[in-house]
């Protein structure tokens, strides 16, 4: 079964994708978006990744959502706020409110993480040259994704370059922030210094020759990423037909 | 008991990676010791355990006394100071001056002492004349000097250079003989990793060679390069000149004195 999510083509996840992203924003009511979770967490767990989806949504996502779900509930007022205690109270327009404005945020980060947790980069590079993106932007995309991890990376060596000449970067909160903008800097500039290695790197090896790349990479759209596009295509069709002439 | 000691220290990096496997070693205060040893050996990883960037997974590290395991890595890196390979990693400051006083000023070290203090480590350093120039105008190899500078100027006992002989031309590995002279003679310890054999040669009388993540050997530079089987074993190459005098049959020549004081008599000589 693992095997099968992994052997989509990038398209028809990223089809699967959007039609939770749209379905999730424009569909009234919080259950349906709640419920993209756990369908998620079952893909995610299809394809071998569960634990890690489940983590990371928790640590970022989860964070975000229980913060807004306080602050809506107990701390932005409206006229049927019951006051408890000193700037606390609740409301159950609060309650309504933050309900929609959490599940939407839930069903949409759940789709994107999941993607992005289970699409290789080589993948997405691939299925974009097929689809005939301009090179630039595919480079400009896979630049962005591969920075990432790039950037976490060399956040830690500052901070221990930073560390080692006896700046605290430990500690409380205040120290961890102070610690913070020495970093910024080197952070940027050999980012930016990076990229610029990086494209002449590139140039040098004709990225941008007017002529078609051969791949030795190959993936290949089966009969189920066809149906899988289809699929999506027509439910998203029948979601608009349902939302506009409802 | 020494400044600085490693007691049957050993690192296993939180992915499953053992990174160095059981090493000991103490440095007195004033010696210049030199790390060396192919990529992969474990030489970062032993001296970032020095400064206390990393903690032992195993076995202790002492510095003055104390274990690092009882304090945070600033702490120790008042005592031990640590070069990075690429100065990028470090350098933020609008200005030479101000990148170099960083580090006091956030020890509240008194206004007027910085100044004092900034301009001695900036020509140590052969930075005397750029103190105003931004860091991002001097090439890549002098702005090495600039963080050693930084690391200097906050006083350690213990100076740790990551190979500060990479990508250096003569003038600066010279410059950077003057420092690590000018640093021990002060009464503090010099620990450098490099693959110049050359300078390691000319400058360092103790050496400690590494291979696959521990210690093969820790004596004088001498001993070192006189062991063939050490040297297979490491993986390292003598200096040239000690190649060629080799070729010639004499096995204790290392530096260009050694060489000449062999050379007279040499059949070499005595035919021409």
């Amino acid at each position: 079964m693992t095997g099968f999510i992994d052997r989509l083509y990038p398209s028809s996840k990223a089809a699967l994708v959007l039609l939770a992203i749209i379905v999730g924003i424009f569909t009234p009511g919080y259950i349906l978006q709640y419920a993209m979770f756990p369908v998620f967490l079952l893909l995610a767990i299809m394809a071998g990744n569960g634990m890690r989806f489940f983590k990371g949504f928790l640590s970022s996502v989860g964070t975000v959502v229980l913060v807004i779900f306080l602050v809506q509930v107990f701390i932005v007022r409206y006229p049927d706020s019951a006051h408890i205690w000193a700037f606390i109270a609740l409301s159950p327009t609060g309650l309504d409110k933050s309900l929609g404005i959490t599940s939407r945020i839930v069903s949409s980060a759940s789709a994107i993480m999941w993607y992005f947790q289970v699409t290789t980069p080589k993948d997405m590079v691939y299925a974009m040259e097929q689809a005939h993106l301009p090179k630039k932007v595919t480079f400009v995309i896979m630049s962005t994704i591969g920075m990432v991890p790039q950037v976490i990376n060399r956040s830690r060596t500052i901070m221990d370059a930073q560390k080692s000449r006896g700046i605290e970067t430990e500690g409380n909160a205040w120290a961890r922030v102070k610690s913070f903008v020495p970093m910024l800097g080197p952070l940027i500039f050999s980012l930016i210094q990076q990229t610029e290695e990086h494209a002449l790197a590139l140039q040098s090896r004709a990225f941008l020759a007017p002529v078609p790349k051969t791949s030795l990479y190959r993936l290949d759209k089966h009969t189920i990423d066809r149906v899988i596009q289809v699929i999506c295509l027509l439910l998203l069709i029948l979601f608009v037909v349902w939302r506009v002439w409802k | 008991m020494a400044y600085l000691e490693l007691d049957k220290v050993g690192y296993t990096y939180p992915n499953g990676y053992q990174a160095l496997r059981e090493v000991s070693l103490s440095c007195e205060l004033g010696e210049a010791v030199a790390i060396i040893g192919r990529n992969g050996a474990g030489k970062t990883t032993m001296v970032k355990l020095m400064n206390g960037l990393l903690k032992p997974t195993h076995g202790r590290v002492m510095v003055d006394g104390t274990s690092t395991d009882q304090e945070d890595a600033a702490h120790v890196a008042a005592k031990v100071g640590y070069v990075f390979q690429n100065p990028d990693d470090q350098i933020f400051q609008d200005s030479i001056r101000r990148e170099i006083a960083y580090g006091l000023v956030k020890k509240h070290v008194a206004r007027d002492r910085i100044g004092g203090r900034v301009a001695w480590a900036a020509e140590v350093c052969g930075l005397g004349d750029s103190l105003d120039s931004h860091p991002y105008d001097l090439p890549f190899s002098q702005r090495k000097f600039v963080t050693i500078a930084s690391a200097l100027v906050m006083d350690p006992q213990v100076l740790i250079l990551d190979e500060p002989t990479a990508g250096q031309d003569r003038a600066a590995t010279d410059l950077l003989a003057g420092i690590i002279q000018q640093v021990t003679a002060m009464g503090k310890t010099v620990i450098t990793i490099s693959h110049d054999m050359e300078f390691v040669t000319r400058h360092f009388q103790r050496g400690i060679v590494m291979a696959d993540r521990q210690i093969l050997m820790d004596g004088p530079i001498a001993r070192i390069f006189r062991d063939d089987d050490l040297l297979e074993q490491a993986h390292l190459a003598r200096p040239y000149l000690a190649q060629l005098a080799q070729a010639w049959g004499f096995h204790d020549v290392l530096t260009s004195e050694d060489f000449m004081a062999a050379l007279p008599q040499t059949s070499l000589l005595t035919n021409q």
